[in-house]
């Protein structure tokens, strides 16, 4: 199976009976990008990416900390774009939270603030986000491997009613 | 629209950006995320802008069109220095 149609399978894998799928996006997010923010900005980086709790699930130091702020980074990306905010739509960072508190460990999104109207707006009822790093791109020295992660926004599907037509 | 702040940020977008062009010869209404700025490097750039003006962007500014265009940073340093 190649890349391509593992990722079908993720998707279809994730979609149940009665949800449409509204939206898909998809980020990759270089480890090096990360490290190089981190060492520069510190903690401020970490703040204006991460909610409180999402820092507190990230390893304390090292290359682990550093790949898992990407993976949060890469995910969020890919939330964002399943949505499709305008340029002038308010979007910080931590309003888009992801969070390893879903059966066995699977990450959840949570969104808050301006991100989570616009999601209600489009009618978005639960958003995914799913790992599908290619396991080919860890270099040797972890600074040069990439996360990419996909997220999936679905919705209900519509009833016999909403798409009945009037005779 | 202060001459000393315009050059502070394009050295910042030097340093951080990631433009194709040199930030030196680009207008102050190009558009940066045309010219190769991804969101993770604006992310760099507010975080160097705020540093280097030793102010903070508000929620309501964490807009991408706020880092869109030299001229727009620049709008939104002032008015955060006022």
């Amino acid at each position: 199976m190649d890349d391509g149609e593992e990722l079908g399978m993720t998707i279809a894998a994730q979609v149940r009976p009665g949800e449409r799928l509204l939206g898909i996006g998809i980020d990759t997010a270089t480890v090096a990008d990360s490290l190089q923010a981190a060492a520069r900005f510190g903690d401020a980086y970490v703040r204006r990416v991460c909610s409180p709790a999402e820092a507190a699930t990230l390893a304390h130091e090292g290359l682990a900390r550093v790949t898992g702020l990407s993976r949060l980074w890469a995910a969020k990306e890919a939330v964002t774009k399943t949505l499709a905010p305008s340029s002038d739509d308010v979007w910080p960072w931590p309003a888009v939270e992801i969070l390893p508190d879903g059966p066995g460990g699977a990450q959840t999104v949570r969104l808050h603030g301006h991100p989570a109207r616009l999601a209600e707006q489009a009618g978005v009822r639960r958003l995914l986000v799913a790992d599908v790093s290619d396991r080919n791109s860890a270099s040797p020295s972890g600074r040069d491997t990439t996360v990419t992660m996909v997220a999936l926004a679905l919705g209900s599907c519509p009833t016999d009613d909403e798409t009945s037509t009037p005779s | 629209m202060s001459t000393d702040t315009i050059a502070r940020i394009r050295q910042i977008l030097a340093e951080h950006a990631g433009l194709e062009a040199d930030p030196q010869a680009i207008s102050v209404d190009d558009d940066l995320f045309d010219g190769g700025m991804t969101s993770h490097a604006s992310v760099n750039v507010m975080l160097a802008i705020e540093d280097e003006f030793d102010i903070e962007f508000p929620d309501e500014l964490l807009q991408r069109s706020t880092f869109t265009t030299i001229g727009r940073i620049d709008d939104a340093v002032t008015s955060l220095q006022e």
